[in-house]
């Protein structure tokens, strides 16, 4: 009978020698000092970090329809023919409120994340009791400013753009005042009015107000967003006076601040209540196909492999580390 | 109530966003008046600043469209055109859409109950709708 050639793993290893020893001993040290190194400045990067459901470029990706009735009708759908899509899906059954009942609304929607008594102040996240106190601590703000909706569109004043609730916000009364009407402008840090006459609503609230102006331009086909001649205010409450932006500041926050709870269930709130939903907070990869030329394909999940072999997954694991390293 | 005396003339009844230029001085003017004005925004006030003389009450609901004045900043100011038409900080535009041009021939009031405005010409400006 032949004698088995198979003989244990470990017995053919040769001895490392002393100094390879100490050699591999200083490349593990070198490269714990590199990955220590590494990590203290990362966190002092300001570079922003994205969510799990974006990509290195803060993309959102695109997310599947399957079961997603509401927004069926989107499939494979992008550019001006997605934001017509969409047009027609928030209208349909939009049902708005009177301008009065909407105080008793946000006192619903707007509240904070986990409690039944405090509402959510926009631009720097004050704390309000959930009931209207005629003004006295909260009241109401138009994120997409009143004076910007052209309002002379319609004749009744009580149910119209203006009393769209995605656009309105429980707001600190002088916080209210200080955003006016004012467009969105650069800046950092805690909201506040801009050199240029534009107001930055505080880093926490950028990707908010991107996504109700979004939801706005997409839900009244009048208004405009755009770059240019925001400070212009000659034409307020006309329909020749219906700029905001800035609007590649706004696809800036949206990445950079991505879709929160509060946003989350604020949606799921106006939707009973007001019977449409903000497509950007659902689907915010939307943004990105309509504003900014991406196709499906740019914005599809890279696949994850399933190793079978645990040395290719080895394999992976190590250039992922390379990666990061 | 309260009530102050208004001389003959011409007034703007207009959101401040609108009146106040948005340039560098506009802008540190109107962060003067939030300043001021938030102290006791619960009053309507008659103020000067830097010169510049107005009366300004907060509505009861935010921004809004009452009557076809229009506010962002959820207040409501009244300032005599001829008394500050030179001064370059202010936009002093008159008849243009979301605000009252108001022509007073002669001497009267204005007053803010419940941050309703009445003027003495029979003109008033509702923002309380939970008062009659």
């Amino acid at each position: 009978m032949a004698k088995s050639s198979y003989r244990p793993r470990t017995t053919r290893r040769r001895k490392r020698t002393p100094a390879q020893q100490m050699l591999s001993l200083v490349v593990l040290v070198i490269i714990a000092i590199i990955a220590y190194w590494l990590s203290q400045n990362t966190n002092n990067d300001p570079t922003p970090t994205y969510s799990a459901d974006q990509n290195e470029e803060g993309f959102y990706y695109y997310q599947s329809l399957d079961g997603d009735s509401y927004y069926q009708s989107t499939e494979n759908v992008i550019g001006q023919a997605l934001k017509n899509e969409l047009y027609n899906i928030v209208n349909e059954d939009k049902n708005l409120m009177t301008y009065d009942d909407v105080r008793q609304a946000l006192e619903i929607v707007d509240l904070q994340v986990g409690s039944s008594s405090a509402l959510y102040g926009i631009y720097d996240g004050a704390s309000f009791p959930a009931s209207w106190d005629l003004g006295a601590t909260w009241n109401r703000e138009h994120v997409w400013p009143n004076s910007r909706l052209g309002l002379e569109r319609v004749e009744d004043y009580q149910r119209n753009q203006a009393t769209d609730l995605h656009n309105l916000r429980a707001s600190s009364v002088s916080m209210n005042s200080s955003k006016s009407d004012r467009f969105f402008s650069e800046g950092s840090g805690e909201a506040t009015t801009t050199s240029d006459g534009g107001f930055y609503p505080g880093d926490d609230h950028r990707g908010d107000v991107a996504r109700i102006v979004f939801y706005m331009a997409v839900t009244y086909d009048f208004l405009v967003l755009t770059d240019d001649d925001l400070l212009d205010e000659s034409n307020h409450y006309t329909l020749e006076g219906t700029k905001m932006g800035k609007l590649t500041l706004l696809l800036e926050w949206h990445k950079e601040d991505p879709v929160s709870s509060f946003e989350r269930e604020r949606n799921d709130r106006i939707f009973d209540l007001q019977g449409n939903r903000n497509p950007f907070i659902d689907h915010p990869e939307y943004v990105h196909l309509i504003w900014e030329d991406k196709t499906i394909g740019d914005l599809e999940r890279p696949h994850t492999i399933a190793y079978q072999d645990p040395f290719l997954a080895l394999i992976e694991k190590r250039r992922e580390l390379y990666d990061l390293l | 109530m309260t009530s102050y005396k208004l001389k003959a003339g011409t007034y703007l009844v207009e959101d401040p966003a609108l009146i106040f230029k948005k340039d560098e001085a506009g802008t540190k003017l109107t962060q003067e008046l939030w300043n001021i004005f938030y102290q006791d925004a619960n009053q309507f006030q008659y103020l000067t600043l830097d010169g510049i003389t107005f009366y300004i009450t907060r509505t009861a609901e935010g921004d809004g469209y009452y009557q076809g004045v229009g506010t962002d900043t959820g207040t409501i100011m009244i300032i005599h055109v001829e008394e500050h038409i030179h001064d370059q900080r202010l936009n002093l535009i008159l008849h243009r859409r979301g605000m009252l041009t108001l022509e007073l021939h002669e001497d009267g009031f204005v007053e803010v109950d419940h941050f309703n405005i009445y003027f003495s010409n029979g003109q008033n400006i509702r923002t309380n709708s939970d008062v009659v």
